[in-house]
Protein backbone atom coordinates (compact mmCIF):
# COMPACT_ATOMS: atom_id res chain seq x y z
CA UNK A 1 0.00 0.00 0.00
CA UNK A 2 1.35 3.26 -0.70
CA UNK A 3 1.91 5.76 1.80
CA UNK A 4 0.18 9.28 2.62
CA UNK A 5 2.33 11.68 4.56
CA UNK A 6 0.58 13.99 7.25
CA UNK A 7 2.16 16.47 9.08
CA UNK A 8 0.46 17.78 12.25
CA UNK A 9 1.69 21.26 13.77
CA UNK A 10 1.63 22.28 16.68
CA UNK A 11 2.92 25.65 19.05
CA UNK A 12 6.56 25.85 18.49
CA UNK A 13 6.62 26.22 22.75
CA UNK A 14 5.26 22.64 23.09
CA UNK A 15 7.50 19.65 23.70
CA UNK A 16 4.99 17.25 24.70
CA UNK A 17 2.29 16.02 23.83
CA UNK A 18 -0.75 14.97 25.99
CA UNK A 19 -4.25 14.82 26.36
CA UNK A 20 -6.91 12.36 25.24
CA UNK A 21 -9.05 15.67 24.29
CA UNK A 22 -5.84 17.22 22.22
CA UNK A 23 -5.37 13.95 20.39
CA UNK A 24 -8.76 13.93 19.45
CA UNK A 25 -8.65 17.63 18.46
CA UNK A 26 -5.40 17.01 16.31
CA UNK A 27 -7.21 14.44 14.37
CA UNK A 28 -10.54 15.97 13.78
CA UNK A 29 -8.15 19.37 13.04
CA UNK A 30 -5.43 18.50 11.11
CA UNK A 31 -5.86 13.86 9.72
CA UNK A 32 -9.34 13.51 9.41
CA UNK A 33 -9.73 15.32 6.13
CA UNK A 34 -6.16 14.13 4.64
CA UNK A 35 -7.23 10.73 5.36
CA UNK A 36 -6.97 8.30 2.31
CA UNK A 37 -8.62 4.83 3.38
CA UNK A 38 -6.69 3.50 0.04
CA UNK A 39 -3.51 4.01 1.66
CA UNK A 40 -1.32 3.75 5.15
CA UNK A 41 -1.60 7.03 6.40
CA UNK A 42 1.92 8.39 8.13
CA UNK A 43 0.97 11.13 11.05
CA UNK A 44 4.42 13.10 10.57
CA UNK A 45 4.97 14.36 14.90
CA UNK A 46 7.05 17.83 14.76
CA UNK A 47 10.98 17.58 15.62
CA UNK A 48 10.11 19.54 18.20
CA UNK A 49 8.39 16.75 20.24
CA UNK A 50 10.43 14.46 22.23
CA UNK A 51 8.11 12.98 24.75
CA UNK A 52 4.31 11.67 23.69
CA UNK A 53 1.47 10.42 26.54
CA UNK A 54 -0.38 7.49 25.87
CA UNK A 55 -3.72 9.39 26.22
CA UNK A 56 -2.46 11.59 23.42
CA UNK A 57 -1.94 8.37 21.33
CA UNK A 58 -5.33 7.30 22.27
CA UNK A 59 -7.13 10.05 21.56
CA UNK A 60 -5.59 10.63 18.28
CA UNK A 61 -6.51 7.32 17.35
CA UNK A 62 -10.00 7.16 19.48
CA UNK A 63 -12.36 7.86 15.84
CA UNK A 64 -10.96 5.88 13.70
CA UNK A 65 -10.69 2.78 16.55
CA UNK A 66 -14.26 3.48 17.01
CA UNK A 67 -14.93 3.55 13.07
CA UNK A 68 -12.90 0.63 11.93
CA UNK A 69 -11.84 -0.85 15.54
CA UNK A 70 -8.40 -0.93 16.58
CA UNK A 71 -6.53 -3.62 14.15
CA UNK A 72 -7.31 -2.07 10.84
CA UNK A 73 -6.81 1.92 12.83
CA UNK A 74 -3.22 0.74 13.45
CA UNK A 75 -3.07 -0.17 9.73
CA UNK A 76 -4.56 3.00 8.48
CA UNK A 77 -2.75 5.33 10.18
CA UNK A 78 0.64 5.24 11.84
CA UNK A 79 2.47 7.51 13.98
CA UNK A 80 5.89 8.80 13.20
CA UNK A 81 8.65 10.78 14.59
CA UNK A 82 12.29 11.01 14.27
CA UNK A 83 12.93 10.96 17.89
CA UNK A 84 13.98 7.35 19.19
CA UNK A 85 12.42 7.80 22.55
CA UNK A 86 8.83 9.34 21.26
CA UNK A 87 9.02 6.28 18.91
CA UNK A 88 9.37 3.93 21.62
CA UNK A 89 6.77 6.07 23.60
CA UNK A 90 4.29 5.22 21.21
CA UNK A 91 4.98 1.66 20.07
CA UNK A 92 4.61 1.21 24.18
CA UNK A 93 1.27 3.06 24.65
CA UNK A 94 -0.22 1.19 21.58
CA UNK A 95 1.11 -2.12 23.20
CA UNK A 96 0.90 -1.63 27.00
CA UNK A 97 -2.61 -0.13 26.82
CA UNK A 98 -3.84 -2.00 23.90
CA UNK A 99 -4.79 1.68 21.94
CA UNK B 1 -11.64 39.83 44.44
CA UNK B 2 -11.60 36.54 41.83
CA UNK B 3 -13.46 34.81 39.83
CA UNK B 4 -16.23 32.27 41.32
CA UNK B 5 -13.94 29.30 41.47
CA UNK B 6 -14.63 26.42 43.92
CA UNK B 7 -17.31 27.24 45.06
CA UNK B 8 -18.11 24.83 47.78
CA UNK B 9 -22.06 25.04 48.28
CA UNK B 10 -22.61 21.57 47.17
CA UNK B 11 -19.92 20.64 49.69
CA UNK B 12 -21.48 21.98 52.05
CA UNK B 13 -24.86 21.09 51.83
CA UNK B 14 -23.89 17.56 50.96
CA UNK B 15 -22.69 17.13 54.15
CA UNK B 16 -25.19 18.88 55.91
CA UNK B 17 -26.32 17.10 58.68
CA UNK B 18 -29.93 17.83 60.14
CA UNK B 19 -29.87 17.27 63.48
CA UNK B 20 -32.82 17.87 65.83
CA UNK B 21 -30.68 17.59 68.80
CA UNK B 22 -27.70 19.93 68.02
CA UNK B 23 -25.65 21.94 69.33
CA UNK B 24 -26.07 25.17 67.80
CA UNK B 25 -23.68 27.39 66.00
CA UNK B 26 -24.34 30.64 67.62
CA UNK B 27 -24.06 34.01 66.01
CA UNK B 28 -22.33 35.97 68.51
CA UNK B 29 -22.03 39.90 68.94
CA UNK B 30 -20.78 41.58 65.58
CA UNK B 31 -22.18 39.02 63.58
CA UNK B 32 -19.28 36.43 64.40
CA UNK B 33 -19.42 32.77 64.61
CA UNK B 34 -17.15 30.39 65.99
CA UNK B 35 -17.17 26.47 64.65
CA UNK B 36 -14.39 24.31 66.91
CA UNK B 37 -13.11 21.24 65.51
CA UNK B 38 -12.78 18.70 68.17
CA UNK B 39 -10.93 15.97 66.61
CA UNK B 40 -7.22 15.68 66.78
CA UNK B 41 -7.05 14.75 63.21
CA UNK B 42 -8.48 16.97 60.30
CA UNK B 43 -9.56 13.67 58.48
CA UNK B 44 -12.97 12.97 56.65
CA UNK B 45 -14.86 13.47 59.64
CA UNK B 46 -13.64 16.65 60.47
CA UNK B 47 -14.01 18.02 57.36
CA UNK B 48 -17.87 17.17 56.73
CA UNK B 49 -18.38 18.47 60.25
CA UNK B 50 -17.25 21.70 59.17
CA UNK B 51 -18.89 21.67 56.09
CA UNK B 52 -22.26 20.32 57.70
CA UNK B 53 -21.68 23.85 59.95
CA UNK B 54 -21.09 26.34 57.36
CA UNK B 55 -23.83 25.02 55.62
CA UNK B 56 -25.81 25.91 58.46
CA UNK B 57 -24.30 29.01 59.40
CA UNK B 58 -24.72 30.44 55.47
CA UNK B 59 -28.35 29.15 55.07
CA UNK B 60 -29.87 30.35 58.82
CA UNK B 61 -27.80 33.40 59.59
CA UNK B 62 -27.38 34.43 55.56
CA UNK B 63 -25.92 37.99 55.77
CA UNK B 64 -26.16 38.45 59.06
CA UNK B 65 -22.95 36.68 59.55
CA UNK B 66 -20.18 38.35 58.78
CA UNK B 67 -16.98 36.62 60.04
CA UNK B 68 -15.99 32.93 60.62
CA UNK B 69 -14.34 31.64 62.87
CA UNK B 70 -12.78 28.06 62.90
CA UNK B 71 -10.88 26.97 65.96
CA UNK B 72 -8.76 23.82 66.38
CA UNK B 73 -6.59 22.57 69.30
CA UNK B 74 -3.92 21.70 67.07
CA UNK B 75 -3.80 21.44 63.33
CA UNK B 76 -2.74 18.50 62.37
CA UNK B 77 -3.86 17.00 58.89
CA UNK B 78 -4.98 13.31 57.87
CA UNK B 79 -3.35 13.78 54.75
CA UNK B 80 -2.71 15.95 51.96
CA UNK B 81 -6.62 15.98 50.57
CA UNK B 82 -7.50 16.82 53.90
CA UNK B 83 -6.03 19.55 54.03
CA UNK B 84 -6.27 21.03 50.39
CA UNK B 85 -9.87 20.60 51.02
CA UNK B 86 -9.74 22.75 54.16
CA UNK B 87 -7.41 25.13 51.92
CA UNK B 88 -10.36 25.43 49.59
CA UNK B 89 -12.56 25.75 52.16
CA UNK B 90 -10.85 29.10 53.48
CA UNK B 91 -11.06 30.32 49.97
CA UNK B 92 -14.27 30.00 49.46
CA UNK B 93 -15.61 31.54 52.39
CA UNK B 94 -13.04 34.57 52.29
CA UNK B 95 -13.08 35.56 48.49
CA UNK B 96 -16.22 34.02 47.37
CA UNK B 97 -18.66 34.57 49.50
CA UNK B 98 -16.74 37.50 50.92
CA UNK B 99 -16.86 36.67 54.61
CA UNK B 100 -14.00 37.55 57.33
CA UNK B 101 -12.54 33.86 58.15
CA UNK B 102 -10.34 33.67 61.17
CA UNK B 103 -8.41 30.42 61.73
CA UNK B 104 -7.38 29.71 65.61
CA UNK B 105 -4.82 27.10 66.62
CA UNK B 106 -2.36 26.62 68.50
CA UNK B 107 0.16 24.36 66.62
CA UNK B 108 0.54 22.54 63.54
CA UNK B 109 1.53 18.99 63.05
CA UNK B 110 2.84 17.75 59.78
CA UNK B 111 4.40 14.70 58.70
CA UNK B 112 5.94 13.27 55.86
CA UNK B 113 2.80 13.31 53.62
CA UNK B 114 1.25 16.51 54.64
CA UNK B 115 4.26 18.95 55.15
CA UNK B 116 3.35 21.02 52.08
CA UNK B 117 1.07 22.24 54.39
CA UNK B 118 2.81 25.03 55.14
CA UNK B 119 3.54 26.09 52.04
CA UNK B 120 -0.53 26.93 51.57
CA UNK B 121 -3.13 29.41 51.91
CA UNK B 122 -3.68 27.95 55.39
CA UNK B 123 -0.23 29.06 56.91
CA UNK B 124 -0.21 32.28 57.67
CA UNK B 125 -3.87 32.56 56.53
CA UNK B 126 -4.04 36.10 58.08
CA UNK B 127 -1.34 38.01 56.27
CA UNK B 128 -3.31 36.32 53.13
CA UNK B 129 -6.08 37.68 54.14
CA UNK B 130 -4.92 41.12 54.12
CA UNK B 131 -4.19 41.29 50.73
CA UNK B 132 -6.79 39.45 48.95
CA UNK B 133 -4.97 39.39 45.19
CA UNK B 134 -1.64 37.74 46.71
CA UNK B 135 -4.15 35.43 48.36
CA UNK B 136 -5.57 34.33 44.38
CA UNK B 137 -2.63 34.38 43.68
CA UNK B 138 -1.29 32.01 45.82
CA UNK B 139 -4.09 29.90 45.54
CA UNK B 140 -4.19 29.62 41.92
CA UNK B 141 -0.70 29.04 40.80
CA UNK B 142 2.39 28.53 42.77
CA UNK B 143 5.98 26.85 41.29
CA UNK B 144 9.02 26.69 44.03
CA UNK B 145 11.31 23.98 44.70
CA UNK B 146 9.30 21.67 46.30
CA UNK B 147 5.86 22.97 45.90
CA UNK B 148 3.66 23.13 42.42
CA UNK B 149 -0.21 24.56 42.06
CA UNK B 150 -1.50 25.09 39.16
CA UNK B 151 -5.61 25.82 38.75
CA UNK B 152 -6.56 24.29 35.34
CA UNK B 153 -10.04 26.09 34.14
CA UNK B 154 -12.44 24.17 33.22
CA UNK B 155 -12.79 26.49 30.40
CA UNK B 156 -9.22 26.26 29.36
CA UNK B 157 -8.60 22.56 30.52
CA UNK B 158 -8.53 20.90 26.61
CA UNK B 159 -6.38 22.26 23.41
CA UNK B 160 -2.55 22.37 24.94
CA UNK B 161 -3.49 23.15 28.06
CA UNK B 162 -2.60 19.29 29.64
CA UNK B 163 0.56 19.35 27.18
CA UNK B 164 1.98 22.71 28.53
CA UNK B 165 1.13 21.28 32.19
CA UNK B 166 3.20 17.86 31.79
CA UNK B 167 6.34 20.21 30.49
CA UNK B 168 5.56 22.36 33.51
CA UNK B 169 5.62 19.28 35.81
CA UNK B 170 8.78 17.59 34.08
CA UNK B 171 10.49 20.99 34.43
CA UNK B 172 9.29 21.17 38.19
CA UNK B 173 10.81 17.80 39.29
CA UNK B 174 13.90 18.27 37.55
CA UNK B 175 15.75 19.66 40.42
CA UNK B 176 14.31 17.02 42.92
CA UNK B 177 17.02 14.71 43.14
CA UNK B 178 14.50 12.08 42.31
CA UNK B 179 15.12 9.82 39.48
CA UNK B 180 13.87 11.35 36.22
CA UNK B 181 12.47 8.41 34.80
CA UNK B 182 10.01 8.20 37.96
CA UNK B 183 9.67 11.84 38.05
CA UNK B 184 8.43 12.31 34.15
CA UNK B 185 6.10 8.75 35.04
CA UNK B 186 4.77 10.54 37.47
CA UNK B 187 4.36 13.85 35.80
CA UNK B 188 2.80 11.97 32.62
CA UNK B 189 0.15 10.60 35.43
CA UNK B 190 -1.19 13.90 37.05
CA UNK B 191 -1.59 15.13 33.66
CA UNK B 192 -3.70 12.28 32.90
CA UNK B 193 -5.66 12.84 35.65
CA UNK B 194 -6.38 16.17 35.23
CA UNK B 195 -7.14 15.87 31.32
CA UNK B 196 -9.75 12.74 32.48
CA UNK B 197 -11.36 15.36 34.46
CA UNK B 198 -11.62 17.47 32.42
CA UNK B 199 -13.24 15.22 29.77
CA UNK B 200 -15.77 13.98 32.24
CA UNK B 201 -16.53 16.99 34.42
CA UNK B 202 -17.50 20.67 34.16
CA UNK B 203 -15.61 21.89 36.75
CA UNK B 204 -12.14 23.14 37.46
CA UNK B 205 -9.09 20.85 38.59
CA UNK B 206 -6.61 21.60 40.87
CA UNK B 207 -3.24 20.26 40.96
CA UNK B 208 -0.96 20.51 43.81
CA UNK B 209 2.10 18.55 44.45
CA UNK B 210 4.98 18.72 47.09
CA UNK B 211 8.29 17.52 47.94
CA UNK B 212 9.18 16.81 51.02
CA UNK B 213 12.03 19.75 51.98
CA UNK B 214 13.90 17.77 53.96
CA UNK B 215 15.26 14.26 52.84
CA UNK B 216 14.22 11.68 55.66
CA UNK B 217 16.12 8.97 57.00
CA UNK B 218 14.49 5.18 57.30
CA UNK B 219 15.85 2.83 60.49
CA UNK B 220 17.50 0.00 58.40
CA UNK B 221 18.07 1.99 55.60
CA UNK B 222 21.52 3.65 56.70
CA UNK B 223 22.72 5.93 54.54
CA UNK B 224 19.57 6.40 52.58
CA UNK B 225 17.72 9.21 52.00
CA UNK B 226 14.16 9.21 51.02
CA UNK B 227 11.94 12.12 49.88
CA UNK B 228 8.28 11.85 49.72
CA UNK B 229 6.97 13.65 46.72
CA UNK B 230 2.70 14.43 47.74
CA UNK B 231 0.16 14.53 45.35
CA UNK B 232 -3.55 16.24 45.10
CA UNK B 233 -5.88 16.03 41.49
CA UNK B 234 -9.10 17.57 42.49
CA UNK B 235 -12.08 18.74 41.14
CA UNK B 236 -15.62 19.59 42.73
CA UNK B 237 -17.79 18.96 39.91
CA UNK B 238 -21.54 18.24 39.74
CA UNK B 239 -21.34 14.69 39.61
CA UNK B 240 -19.28 11.44 41.00
CA UNK B 241 -16.57 9.72 39.01
CA UNK B 242 -19.08 6.64 38.27
CA UNK B 243 -21.68 8.50 37.38
CA UNK B 244 -21.67 8.58 34.22
CA UNK B 245 -20.66 5.20 33.63
CA UNK B 246 -22.91 4.10 35.83
CA UNK B 247 -25.81 6.03 33.74
CA UNK B 248 -24.60 4.61 30.31
CA UNK B 249 -24.54 0.55 31.56
CA UNK B 250 -27.61 0.81 33.77
CA UNK B 251 -29.65 2.95 30.63
CA UNK B 252 -27.91 0.83 27.94
CA UNK B 253 -26.78 3.95 26.01
CA UNK B 254 -23.96 1.63 23.98
CA UNK B 255 -25.07 -0.16 21.22
CA UNK B 256 -23.33 -3.32 19.89
CA UNK B 257 -20.73 -4.11 21.84
CA UNK B 258 -19.55 -7.55 23.69
CA UNK B 259 -17.61 -5.73 26.29
CA UNK B 260 -20.10 -3.63 27.68
CA UNK B 261 -22.26 -6.32 27.44
CA UNK B 262 -20.32 -8.08 29.75
CA UNK B 263 -19.90 -5.43 32.15
CA UNK B 264 -23.70 -5.34 32.29
CA UNK B 265 -23.33 -8.94 33.40
CA UNK B 266 -20.73 -8.06 35.60
CA UNK B 267 -23.38 -5.72 37.49
CA UNK B 268 -26.09 -8.22 37.52
CA UNK B 269 -23.84 -10.60 39.33
CA UNK B 270 -22.02 -8.02 41.70
CA UNK B 271 -26.43 -7.07 42.37
CA UNK B 272 -26.16 -9.82 44.61
CA UNK B 273 -23.46 -9.30 46.55
CA UNK B 274 -24.09 -5.18 47.49
CA UNK B 275 -24.29 -4.90 51.15
CA UNK B 276 -22.68 -2.22 53.73
CA UNK B 277 -19.53 -2.58 53.13
CA UNK B 278 -20.14 -3.00 49.24
CA UNK B 279 -22.29 -0.97 46.75
CA UNK B 280 -23.26 0.26 43.67
CA UNK B 281 -21.37 3.20 43.57
CA UNK B 282 -17.81 1.04 44.72
CA UNK B 283 -18.69 -1.13 41.55
CA UNK B 284 -19.40 1.28 39.02
CA UNK B 285 -16.34 3.47 40.66
CA UNK B 286 -14.09 -0.15 39.94
CA UNK B 287 -15.68 -0.06 36.48
CA UNK B 288 -14.51 3.63 35.47
CA UNK B 289 -10.89 2.02 35.41
CA UNK B 290 -11.47 -0.67 32.99
CA UNK B 291 -9.81 -0.88 29.99
CA UNK B 292 -11.91 -0.20 26.67
CA UNK B 293 -15.01 1.43 29.02
CA UNK B 294 -15.82 4.64 29.01
CA UNK B 295 -18.65 7.24 30.61
CA UNK B 296 -18.68 8.66 27.06
CA UNK B 297 -21.87 8.65 25.67
CA UNK B 298 -20.38 7.95 21.65
CA UNK B 299 -17.48 5.15 22.76
CA UNK B 300 -17.89 1.74 22.82
CA UNK B 301 -14.53 0.52 21.55
CA UNK B 302 -12.45 2.54 23.12
CA UNK B 303 -11.55 4.62 26.41
CA UNK B 304 -10.18 4.37 29.49
CA UNK B 305 -6.36 6.09 29.68
CA UNK B 306 -4.21 2.63 30.91
CA UNK B 307 -4.34 4.52 34.09
CA UNK B 308 -4.22 1.82 36.21
CA UNK B 309 -0.79 0.51 34.58
CA UNK B 310 0.82 3.49 35.09
CA UNK B 311 -0.15 4.32 38.52
CA UNK B 312 1.13 0.46 38.99
CA UNK B 313 4.27 1.18 37.62
CA UNK B 314 4.61 4.31 39.48
CA UNK B 315 4.07 2.25 42.89
CA UNK B 316 6.55 -0.02 41.39
CA UNK B 317 9.44 1.83 41.55
CA UNK B 318 8.63 3.88 44.60
CA UNK B 319 9.92 2.52 48.12
CA UNK B 320 6.72 3.19 49.56
CA UNK B 321 3.38 4.61 48.50
CA UNK B 322 -0.28 5.61 49.42
CA UNK B 323 -2.90 6.41 46.64
CA UNK B 324 -6.24 6.23 46.49
CA UNK B 325 -9.19 7.99 44.82
CA UNK B 326 -12.03 9.30 46.73
CA UNK B 327 -15.39 10.85 44.84
CA UNK B 328 -18.91 10.45 46.78
CA UNK B 329 -18.25 9.43 50.65
CA UNK B 330 -16.41 6.11 48.87
CA UNK B 331 -13.11 5.63 47.00
CA UNK B 332 -10.62 2.95 45.87
CA UNK B 333 -7.12 2.49 47.30
CA UNK B 334 -4.50 1.73 44.98
CA UNK B 335 -3.01 -1.62 45.69
CA UNK B 336 -0.45 -2.57 43.43
CA UNK B 337 -1.37 -6.31 43.94
CA UNK B 338 -4.55 -5.57 42.87
CA UNK B 339 -4.02 -3.97 40.11
CA UNK B 340 -3.02 -6.90 37.54
CA UNK B 341 -5.45 -7.13 34.43
CA UNK B 342 -6.27 -10.74 33.45
CA UNK B 343 -6.53 -12.31 30.16
CA UNK B 344 -9.72 -10.65 29.11
CA UNK B 345 -8.30 -7.26 30.33
CA UNK B 346 -10.10 -6.93 33.35
CA UNK B 347 -9.23 -5.36 36.41
CA UNK B 348 -10.68 -7.14 39.33
CA UNK B 349 -9.13 -5.26 42.28
CA UNK B 350 -8.81 -8.87 44.09
CA UNK B 351 -6.55 -11.57 44.33
CA UNK B 352 -7.98 -13.42 41.95
CA UNK B 353 -8.15 -10.30 38.71
CA UNK B 354 -12.00 -11.64 38.31
CA UNK B 355 -14.16 -8.92 38.18
CA UNK B 356 -16.85 -10.44 36.07
CA UNK B 357 -17.92 -12.15 39.60
CA UNK B 358 -15.96 -11.34 42.59
CA UNK B 359 -16.10 -8.13 43.86
CA UNK B 360 -12.79 -5.85 44.95
CA UNK B 361 -10.94 -6.83 48.07
CA UNK B 362 -11.88 -5.18 51.57
CA UNK B 363 -8.26 -3.49 51.55
CA UNK B 364 -9.45 -1.59 48.40
CA UNK B 365 -12.79 -0.45 49.22
CA UNK B 366 -12.62 3.17 51.07
CA UNK B 367 -14.96 5.32 53.26
CA UNK B 368 -14.57 8.22 54.65
CA UNK B 369 -17.01 10.67 56.03
CA UNK B 370 -17.08 13.63 53.73
CA UNK B 371 -18.82 13.65 50.62
CA UNK B 372 -17.18 14.77 47.52
CA UNK B 373 -19.09 15.58 44.56
CA UNK B 374 -16.05 15.63 42.41
CA UNK B 375 -13.08 13.37 42.61
CA UNK B 376 -10.23 13.31 44.62
CA UNK B 377 -6.90 11.56 43.68
CA UNK B 378 -4.36 11.48 46.41
CA UNK B 379 -0.84 10.21 45.89
CA UNK B 380 2.29 9.65 48.56
CA UNK B 381 5.23 8.11 46.72
CA UNK B 382 8.39 7.88 48.39
CA UNK B 383 11.47 7.52 46.77
CA UNK B 384 14.93 7.01 47.31
CA UNK B 385 16.70 10.24 46.72
CA UNK B 386 19.00 10.12 43.55
CA UNK B 387 19.70 7.06 41.05
CA UNK B 388 17.74 4.08 41.49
Amino acid sequence: MSANMIEIKVDKSLSNLAGNRFGRQVFSEQIKEKLDENKTNIVVIPTGIDDIASSFVQGIYSEISEKYGKKKAHLLMVLESTNVEVMQKIEDSIKTYGI
Amino acid sequence: MGEYMFECDCLYEDNYINKKKRILVKLQRHGVVRIHLKNNVLDGSAIAYLASEINYVIKTYKKACKKIIISCNELKPGDKLSYILLEIILYDLFINKGYEVELQGNTCRTSIDTEGLYDSTINNHYEYTLDPPKYIKKFEFEQNRTHFRRIIKKESSDGATISVLLGELKTFFYTSGIDKKETDRLAQVISELVDNTGEHTNADCLVDVDISKEPYMVADEENQEFRAVNTVVLNLGDKCLCDDIQNKIKNHYYTNSDRYDMVECAYNNHKELFGKYYNEMDFFTVVAFQDAISGRKDETKTGGTGLTQLIKSLEANAYEHGCYVLSGRQGLFFWPEFLEYNQENWLGFNRNKNFILEPPDDKVILRTNTFLRGTGYNFTLIYRKGAQ
